[in-house]
Formats: C-alpha cells, structure tokens, sequence
C-alpha cells in the first residue's frame, strides 16, 4: 500500500508525470512572466509588415495589424488562464456548497435544493453565458461571471452525488448515532473522501472553463479590444484564415495546448491521489508461475471420474511480481457424488471452482499439470473456451453462483437467459427452447413457471432467482454441477430449499455435484466427501461422516470445526476462535 | 418489495403504476422548467442595469427616440403586465418586431430555426453511431488489462480530440479543407456536401468523449455477475457483447448521451459563426450586439426549450429501455 | 429503570400510497437493563430497521420508544441526548470507519460526543488520549493500533475498534446488527466473546440482531422472532430454541443444517 507521497513521486517521474510537469510549468510560466516580457513587443504595431508569412523577425508572421502572432499569443495566456482559473474558483467553491447543502439540511428543503441543480444542470452553460452577457454586457467580467455561474450547478450536482454515496455508508450513520451534529459530518466526514475525485475534475473543469471562455470572445461576447485572448484572436483570425492562416491556427493550437495541460493535470492527480490496484509487471506467466507442491489427490487421472484435475496452480500480478494465490490443487469427483470444499476467506476455494470452470479472466492466471471433464481433456488457460461455442462443457458442465442479484441479466427476462443453453447447445428453435425452459422451471419448484418465464429478474426474489440458475443448468443433462457458495446470500429457510433441490437432482438424475462454501455445516449436511482448503491448498479430504465423527486429522480442519456453533455448542463456555495471524501452513500436509 | 410494489400497482388500479407516476411528475418538472426558462427571458431585459431602453436605443439616440423604444418594449407599462402580455405573446405566436429587420420574430425564428435543428440532428446521430460501436469495442479490446498499448493510444487519442472545442475544430477544418484544398465549401448551407464538415466539428468533442464513457461503461459491465454467467453458457463473441452487454450499456450512455445533446445545442450557437451557417447562431450574436431584444430573448426560449425537450425526451426513453429507473425515481 | 428499552406498538412505513411497505409492524418489545436479547429473522423481517428506528437512523410512523421515562423517537434537545445513550454496531467492518482517519481520531470523536451528550466539560486532548489506549486493551488491542488507518486493520480487528467505539459513548443499551455476519466463522468467536465480556463488566443491555441461530443460542439470554415485520415469538432462549410456540420458528430452527 503506497503512501500519497511515495504515490506523486512515482507518478511525478513517469512519462506522464513528466509532461504533465512541463507543461504546467510553461503555462505558469507564460501566464505569469510572458506581458512582462513580451508585452510591449506584442503590441507593436508593424505597418510595413501586414498579414506577412513567417520570418526571421517573426516566427510565425504577423497579423492583420501588423503584430507578431506568436508573442501576442504568448501574451494572451494570462488573459486566457487566469479568467478560467477565476471561474473556476467561484465555480467550485459554490458547486461544493451547494451539492453538500442538501445533506445537511436535509428532508424536503433539501430535496428541492436538489431539484434546483437539476434544473441548472439542463441549460447548456453556453447559453446562460449568453444570457448573462444580454444583461450585463460584453466584457470579461461579465464572461467570468457568467462561466461561474454556468458551473456551479454542474460542480454542485457532481458533488452531491459523490457525497451522497458516501452518505450512505456505515460510518455516516455511526457518527450520527454518536451525536455529531449533520453539518460537522458534511465537512469532517464526507467532504476529505471526496476530496480526490472533486480535485481531478476540477482541474479538469478547469480547462473546459478556458475553453468556453475562447468560445465567448470567438462570438465577440467576451474580451473586448483592446484586451485580446486566444478566442478573440481566433475570431480575427478567421476572417484572414485564406491570406494568413497562422493568424487563427497559432492561437488554436494554443487553445489545444492549453486544454491538454490541465487534462494532464487532472490525469496526474487522480493516479497519484487514488490507491491503485494497477499491475506493472508483465506477463512472463510460465517462468515465474510457481510450481506449488500438489495437495489433494495424487497420481495419475482418474479417468473414470466426471472431474479430475491435477495440479491446479493460480497466481495473480502484483507490485513485486507474482503472487501465487492456488498452490497445486488436486483431486477427484467421481460420478454421481457431491463434493464439498470448504474453506475462508483467502483459502482458494472460489478461485479453484472458476478456474476448472474456464471462468477465470486476466490478470489472473492459471496452469495445470493435466484436468480432465466427462472423459475428454479440459484445457484450463484464462478464457479460452469459456467464449467460444463449446457444446461439450455448455451442455455437460453447469454452473451456479453466489450472488443471485447479480448472476442474471438485468436487462433480459429470465425464462430467455434459462432457454439459452438449448439453442446455443441443444439445437433447439426458439419455441422449442421455450417450452424446455418451461418446464424446467417447474421443475426447480417455480409456480405460474409461463407467466414467471417473460418477468425480469427483478421481479424474483434471492431464492428464485438461484432456481433459475440451477433451471438454465439442467437444459442439458448436466454430468456435473459447479455450486459456488450457492446459499451464501440468502436466507436460512430459502438455504434449505435448494439444498434440498440440489440433493434431489443428484439422487434422481445421478448429476455430481461441486459445492463451495464457507459454512462447514451446510457442506457436511449436503456432501458425501469434504476438502478442506486452507492457504490455497487442500489441507483435508475426508468423508462428512469421518468429518462429523471427529476423525479430521489436519490441525487445521480441526480448529475449523471448533469455532462453528451448532444447536448443541457449550453455552457456558467462550465461543472458541482461531486467533489471528495462526498459521498452519507448517505442518504436514495428508493428500488423498 | 418490488415484487410488492408491482403485485399493489396491478390490483390498485392503472393509474397507480409507478411508471405513470413517474411520468407525469417529470412532465410537470418539465412545465415547470419551461415557466421558469420563459420567465428568466423575461427577466433578462428587466435586469439590465441602468436603463435598458437607453440601452438598447444606442448611447447617441435623442430622448424621443428612447422614449418611442421604451414604448415600444413595453417597459412603460407595469411589471405584472408586462410579464402576462409575454406569455399572451408566445401563445399567441406575436413575439413583436426585430428592430434590424423589422420582422416580426416569429418570421425569423422559424426561418432559421430549421437550420439549427438540422446541424444539431446529424451531429447528435453521428455522435450515437460512432461512439457506442466503437466504445463497445475498445471496452471489449482492452478488458482485465489487456492490450494496455492499446488503452494508452486510446485514452491519449480520445483526451486530444476531447479537448478540441467545435470553435477551433470547425477553424481547423476551415485551414484543412478550404485554404490547403478546395475540398469541401466552408461557408453557408447549399448542398449535402456543405454539411460534412459544420457536422463533424460539431461532433468530433462529443463523440471522443461519449466514446470513452462507452468504454468505462462496457468494462464495469464486463465485471458484473450476469457477464460470468453468460460466458459460462459458453457462448460466441458477437451473442456475448451484442445481447448480455450492450443493453446494460444503454442506460448510462443516453443519460450521459443527454447532457452531450444538450452541450450540442449550445454548439451550434459557435459552429455557425464558424461556417455562416444560416441559422439561429449566427442570429442570436448579432441581435445581442444590436441589443435587439425581442429577437434575443424569443431564441433564448428556443435554445432553452429544444434542450429542455431534450431532456425529457431522454428520460422518457430510459424509463421505456429499464423500467427499473422509474422505480427507483418515484 | 432508566436502563429499560421499550419499543411501543412501533411501526415503521417507507414511501406512501400504493407503493408504501411496511417494515415493522406494531411491534411490542422490551429490552431488560443488563440483559441480552436476540432479535432473530430472515430478509425483510424489520429486525433491522427496528434498531436503527431505536437509534434515530429512521422513525417510527407510529407507536414511541422510550429510554427508561424519555421517550426518545421523534426526539429533540435533551431527549435527543438521551438517545445518544444507544449505540450501534455495525455489520460491515469495510464502511463502519471514515477510511481517512485514524482508528485513534475515530475512537476520539466518540469521546467528545460522549461529554457533550453528558454535558460535561470536554476531557483535555492527554485525558483522552489516555482513554483511547483503555479502550484499545479492552479489546485486545495493541496501543499503537490508534495511529493505524482502517484498511490497515482485518475484518475482526476493525469489529472489535467497532465495539471500542460503542463502549466509549458510555452506552446504556448496545445494538449489535449482525455484528459477526461479515466475518470469517473463526474470527467470529473472539468479537463475541469479547462483546459478552465487557457487557458483563460495564452492565449495559444488548439488542443482538443475528440470522444465525445457533450463534443467539450461545450469547443471547432471551430471543424474540420477527417475521415480515412482526413479533412472532419471545422467550428465554433455550425455550424458544428448544420448544417453539410459533410455526415459523419451528421451520427456523428446522432450516439450520446441522453437523
């Protein structure tokens, strides 16, 4: 974990940060010394010397009036940058204000707050730059004035929803619950976690600002002459675009230049300020990937077994190169038979379940020494052959997931999403598709299963939800069911329901079963065998019955069982834990 | 309790569902809005400071020639009645006279305002058909950290262009197409070929920076739970990206979408003093520097309504592509 | 007696019309002072929103909920403060804490709070100093744990800063909302036993929200049962647990797999 500090310095010296640097400094530099230097040298006026192309004496020509193009556009960058900057101050700082206002008044009041930034946000900030210049005429206050003003609600709405969605996290509600008054909230609480994202786009605002500005002297609404910017040298440049183009593209490409420092600006800042997860280490996979000592089942492939894997090893990219995350998985699922891998958080039970699915994407990656599906080889390299039409693993392997609410596609009606696998698997048409998803609907125990068919998902709830996941698997004839954490998310009564559908299905059509789950109790009381995983490696592989009869043998295993409550733990006794940082990678392991 | 929410809609009645609810509180959010546009119109003369028939007659005019232009704007009046005789005035379609021309208004408006609209038009759709395709590509290019060359062009590429302002584009435009080639006519509306390029300087900004947020949109959806499902189904590329990712892309693409459009109207206000494109752009610069005010404040209320209309028209339509939005919005 | 929660015929609705749901249904319920009392349900059963209409968080549509004599829903001023005297602890140890501040600034605030809640005279920067190295051992925590960041803590270190945080309010009543569901079954064990440890040792009562009933069995001297809002069994836990009046808390107890 980088500290801020250590992070600007890193981005500091990378080519970004480097550029980013010149080119803040050349526009300070400019902004603040170029009228000092060059002012006077700018506005003199060279009438031998009109719409003349470039020279020795002048780098780029001179304009209609005879002046040096290049050093008036040096010039105008102090016009240019400290209007934006200006607008820019007033901008946030009001758009600040007003998006906090409504979470620390509060209630209806603050709702029409709300409504208000709403309503700003509508008008394009050009327009009410031109409102504003109607009233106040055409001159650089009022443009100034106007720029902020279009700001504030489009800042303000930004903000709000920033601090809105940190409103709503726990420790919001916790110092309210302590009695810190709402406003200290605002500004102790919410205001410092969005400090970040609000720096990067105002800086980024920042440089929309003096692009708009351009905008309004272009039109003539802005600086008045004798004052010049860029805009107003890009308008009396058009008009000689065809006798002396430099006259409009020198202070053009300025615009750009300009624009492009404070985006540099903002880019720089939000890698230094946000804590990165990015990796800069590159993918040399098969040197480094470390070649972990097999645990689980050992020797050959079980070719009688619907899965078989042999070595499984997952590893994923970090700061100091590669970190091993599955240190040689291996084991067994004989046909017919329901498996549990049971572990924590951080044992490598979901990964292994994903990455003999296919599942697993970049940066992650997995390699194994052999693994075998239903008879025929299953290749285990990051994403092949979960995008492509393999009818085999689409038809043969199901899979169902932890989280209901997110595993169905929100924008598409369940019964389409469980008709799926028959027509890219089973050749099915699309009505014969229909009526097999139907009734296998009706078979996972889904009432009215023709009218639930069109509904989207969000009018199921968590458990019917993961019955049609477990339908959409059984289009096929499945030989092996993939569950990962399948009952984690939902209620205790809802758990017993599809633990209970899952037993049926493997009693009545003979389907094998991968169950992965953090609860030892529902693994056991489902699965006929149990691996336990610990440190991304299978530490135990024991019948549940051995397993419930006390017979476990790795420490590990042991401990485990320990500190899960059942109906029958010693009340009078302290709850018994593992403490934090135990280690029992040491002892030796019993694979088989 | 959406389930709830729905099974309570169907049993209460029709006019209890949360989709008309939704609507037509954002119909009269958008009332409102247009009252507020036409009143702040009105305001804009009133708030002049000084004297705005003065103003508006010129620092050199005789005291009879302001009084005839107080008269003439009605400031002799009172407030209150000035304010209903405006209103009386945009529904009767008699917006008064433009000083210059001596046209009435409305004459002008719906001369030039078909001008605008179309700018604006072809603009919005080739923003739309570039941005989507290709931000879904590069999303789909540079997923999990892949092809991080790729990401690095792209993003650098998009920010320049992202950057360019229509003004500058359409200048830009001018030098490349007019005075180093006699390719394309820069100036005025005759002929198809006369639009290409008030149209790409109109969208090039919009479409970079639409394009990016396509981009960032595609990769969160490609980290959603439903992806994982639907690529465990074992499907092709073109049935992955078309039917389970692009839907959910919508929804944020047309709000963001929105705001651009409006952004866009505004645009063609810069883009037709650029090209002298004959529409209400290059009116409106020139009736405020003539300080003729009835002119300026009827296209005001224009702009302001088109993008307005805009807006709703926007929300209406991500109601129709996820009736969810409707549901978390009332 | 001024250590008694009491909820009163509480009801909570959300929205109006035909979309308003009702997540507590005229709920009867009394906390003893010093007692542990388990507030079991699934999703959508209001346990939950029950506690947090007890501290504020949202209120009542109708019924009250008195603090010993003060009724402390819909408070003001002084009664507000008093309602400072229930405190909460929450589920996810990723969003309890500011993730920009120290684990010693947020232990402090709670501090401060506390006095001017009590109206007493802010303790000087030193004195709290010192407490906050109290409370850090109370949870068995190292002293210089209070100039670490959040993120710098695990999942069951920042549960057990959570319940620091509680007890420095000097609470009479602690809501406990499904403190340990977001924690790995082995850490479970020490923030529990550690919750019942200082519960024993400074007197104050706890709410304690769990899905899990064989973890209320073990911590919980009565348990009450809530179900789509409203209170469907309340009793001493071993009989709750062992004898069940209610339908549904029978097919609860059924649904728990058992070892």
């Amino acid at each position: 974990m980088m500290k801020t500090r250590e992070r600007f310095l890193t981005v500091l010296g990378s080519p970004l940060g480097i550029l980013a640097a010149i080119a803040c400094a050349a526009l300070l530099f400019l902004a603040l010394l170029a009228p000092a230097i060059w002012g006077e040298a700018a506005a003199d006026i060279d009438t031998m010397q009109i719409s003349k192309g470039p020279s020795p004496e002048h780098v780029f020509g001179t304009d209609g009036s005879g002046r040096d193009i290049l050093l008036r556009t040096l010039v105008a960058t102090r016009l240019s940058v400290v209007m934006a900057l200006m607008a820019t101050g007033i901008g946030v700082v009001g758009g600040v204000l007003i998006g906090l206002l409504p979470l620390i008044v509060g209630g209806r009041f603050g709702r029409w707050i709300v409504v208000g930034i709403n309503i700003g946000v509508a008008f394009p900030g050009l327009l009410l730059a031109i409102a504003f210049s109607v009233i106040l005429g055409q001159s650089g206050a009022a443009a100034t004035t106007a720029i902020a003003l279009a700001m504030v609600p489009n800042y303000g709405r930004f903000t709000h929803n920033l601090a809105a969605s940190v409103w709503g996290r726990d420790f919001i509600a916790a110092a309210e619950v302590l009695g810190v008054p709402t406003w200290k909230t605002a500004f102790r609480h919410v205001l410092p976690n969005v400090r970040d994202p609000l720096l990067v786009n105002a800086a980024i605002t920042a440089g929309g600002a003096l692009v708009s500005f351009a905008g309004l002297s272009f039109l003539g609404l802005g600086i008045q002459v004798p004052e010049y910017d860029w805009g107003r040298m890009l308008n009396e440049g058009l008009t000689r675009i065809f006798v002396t183009p430099a006259a409009a593209l020198v202070p053009g490409v300025a615009i750009i230049l300009a624009g492009l420092t404070f985006v540099l600006l903002g880019e720089v800042l939000g890698k230094a300020l946000t804590p990165t997860t990015r990796r800069d280490v590159k993918s040399r996979f098969r040197r480094h990937m470390p070649s972990g000592e097999a645990s689980g089942a050992s020797g050959p492939i079980d070719t009688d077994a619907v899965l078989s894997v042999r070595n499984l090893r997952v590893a994923a990219p970090g700061d100091k190169g590669w970190g091993s995350l599955v240190h040689g998985v291996s084991f067994d699922v004989a046909r017919g038979e329901i498996v549990g891998i049971v572990g924590e958080s951080g044992s490598g039970k979901s990964l292994t379940l994903t990455s003999v699915a296919g599942l697993l994407d970049s940066p992650l990656s997995v390699a194994a020494d052999s693994a075998q599906f239903d008879g025929q080889p299953l290749t285990l390299k990051t994403g092949t052959h979960a995008s492509s039409l393999n009818h085999h693993l689409g038809q043969g392997l199901a899979m169902i997931f932890q989280d209901p609410m997110s595993s169905l596609n929100p924008a598409l009606s369940v019964g389409s999403q469980v008709a799926e696998p028959g027509v890219l698997h089973l050749g099915m048409s699309r009505s014969v598709a229909r009526s097999a998803a139907i009734e296998r609907l009706e078979s996972v125990r889904i009432s009215d299963a023709e009218r639930r068919y069109g509904q989207y998902p969000h009018e199921y709830s968590g458990g019917m939800r993961q019955r049609a996941m477990i339908a959409t698997g059984l289009m096929g004839k499945p030989a092996l069911i993939l569950a990962d954490e399948p009952t984690t998310a939902l209620d205790v009564t809802v758990q017993a329901e599809i633990l209970s559908l899952l037993r049926r299905i493997n009693r009545e059509d003979g389907t094998a079963i991968v169950l992965v789950s953090h609860d030892i109790a529902v693994v056991t009381s489902l699965c006929s065998r149990v691996l336990v995983m610990y440190g991304g490696r299978i530490v135990e592989n024991i019948g549940s019955e051995e397993l419930k009869a006390g017979h476990a043998k790795h420490p590990y295993t042991k401990a485990l069982l320990a500190t899960v409550p059942t109906m029958q733990t010693d009340r009078d006794r302290p709850m018994a834990s593992i403490p934090e940082g135990a280690d029992f990678s040491d002892t030796s392991r019993t694979p088989g | 309790m959406l389930a709830t929410t729905t099974v309570l809609a169907s049993t209460q009645g029709w006019w209890t569902h949360p989709w008309l609810i939704y609507l037509i509180r954002r119909s009269a959010y958008f009332i409102a809005s247009l009252v507020l546009l036409v009143t702040l119109s009105f305001l804009l003369v009133q708030l002049i400071p000084g004297d705005p028939a003065r103003v508006s007659a010129g620092e050199m005019a005789s005291p009879e020639v302001v009084e005839a232009r107080r008269v003439e704007l009605g400031l002799d009046r009172p407030l209150i009645i000035q304010y209903l005789s405006f209103w009386r005035g945009l529904f009767t379609a008699d917006l008064g006279v433009s000083y210059n021309s001596r046209l009435p208004v409305i004459d002008v408006i719906l001369a030039r305002a078909p001008a605008t609209l179309e700018l604006a038009l072809a603009a919005v759709a080739l923003v739309l058909v570039i941005a989507v395709p290709l931000g879904l590509a590069f999303g789909a290019l540079t997923r999990g950290e892949r092809r991080r060359g790729v990401e690095a062009g792209f993003t650098a590429v998009s920010a320049i262009l992202a950057v360019i302002p229509e003004f500058l584009a359409g200048v830009l435009l001018v030098y490349a197409f007019a005075v180093s080639s006699q390719l394309l006519p820069v100036a005025g509306r005759s002929g198809l070929s006369s639009y290409i390029l008030p149209v790409i300087a109109l969208s090039l900004g919009p479409s970079a920076a639409l394009t990016r947020i396509v981009r960032a949109e595609t990769l969160t959806v490609l980290e959603q739970g439903y992806i994982r499902t639907a690529r465990s189904k074992r499907m092709g590329p073109i049935r992955l990206y078309g039917r389970h990712v692009l839907p959910n892309l919508l929804t944020s693409t047309f709000t963001i979408g929105g705001l651009l459009l409006g952004g866009m109207i505004a645009g063609t206000v810069l883009v037709e003093n650029v090209f002298a494109w004959p529409g209400l752009g290059t009116t409106i610069v020139d009736s405020i520097q003539d300080k003729d005010y009835p002119l300026v404040q009827a296209i005001i209320i224009f702009y302001g309504a088109v993008v307005l209309l805009i807006n709703l028209v926007v929300d209406v339509l991500l109601i129709l592509l996820d009736p969810r939005t409707a549901l978390d919005k009332s | 007696m001024s250590n008694r929660l009491r909820f009163e015929s509480v009801t909570v609705t959300f929205g109006h019309g035909a979309s308003a749901f009702t997540a507590v249904d005229a709920v009867d319920l009394t906390l003893e002072p010093g007692e542990v009392l388990g507030l079991v349900g699934e999703s959508g059963s209001g346990k939950s929103t029950l506690a947090r209409a007890a501290v504020g968080l949202t209120e009542p549509s109708d019924g009250r909920i008195l603090l010993g004599d003060s009724v402390i829903s819909h408070s003001r001023g002084a009664t507000r403060r008093e309602r400072r005297r229930v405190q909460m602890i929450f589920q996810d140890p990723q969003s309890c804490f500011d993730p920009r501040r120290t684990i010693g600034q947020s232990l402090d605030e709670a501090l401060v709070e506390a006095a001017r809640r009590d109206g007493v005279a802010t303790p000087s920067q030193p004195t709290r100093r010192g407490e906050i190295g109290v409370l850090l051992a109370a949870v068995a925590l190292p002293q210089d744990y209070a100039d670490r960041m959040p993120g710098q803590l695990s999942g069951g270190q920042r549960q057990r800063v959570a319940v620091a945080r509680a007890i420095a309010a000097r609470p009479t009543v602690v809501l406990a909302d499904e403190i340990t569901s977001a924690l790995d079954a082995s850490v479970q064990g020490s923030v529990l036993n550690l919750l019942r440890d200082l519960q024993r040792e400074f007197g104050f009562s706890v709410l304690f929200i769990s899905h899990n009933l064989a973890v209320v069995r073990l911590v919980c001297d009565r348990v009450a049962v809530m179900r789509g809002g409203r209170l469907v069994e309340l009793g001493e836990t071993l009989q709750v647990l062992e004898r069940p009046r209610a339908a549904y808390t029978r097919e609860l107890i059924t649904a728990v797999p058992s070892m």
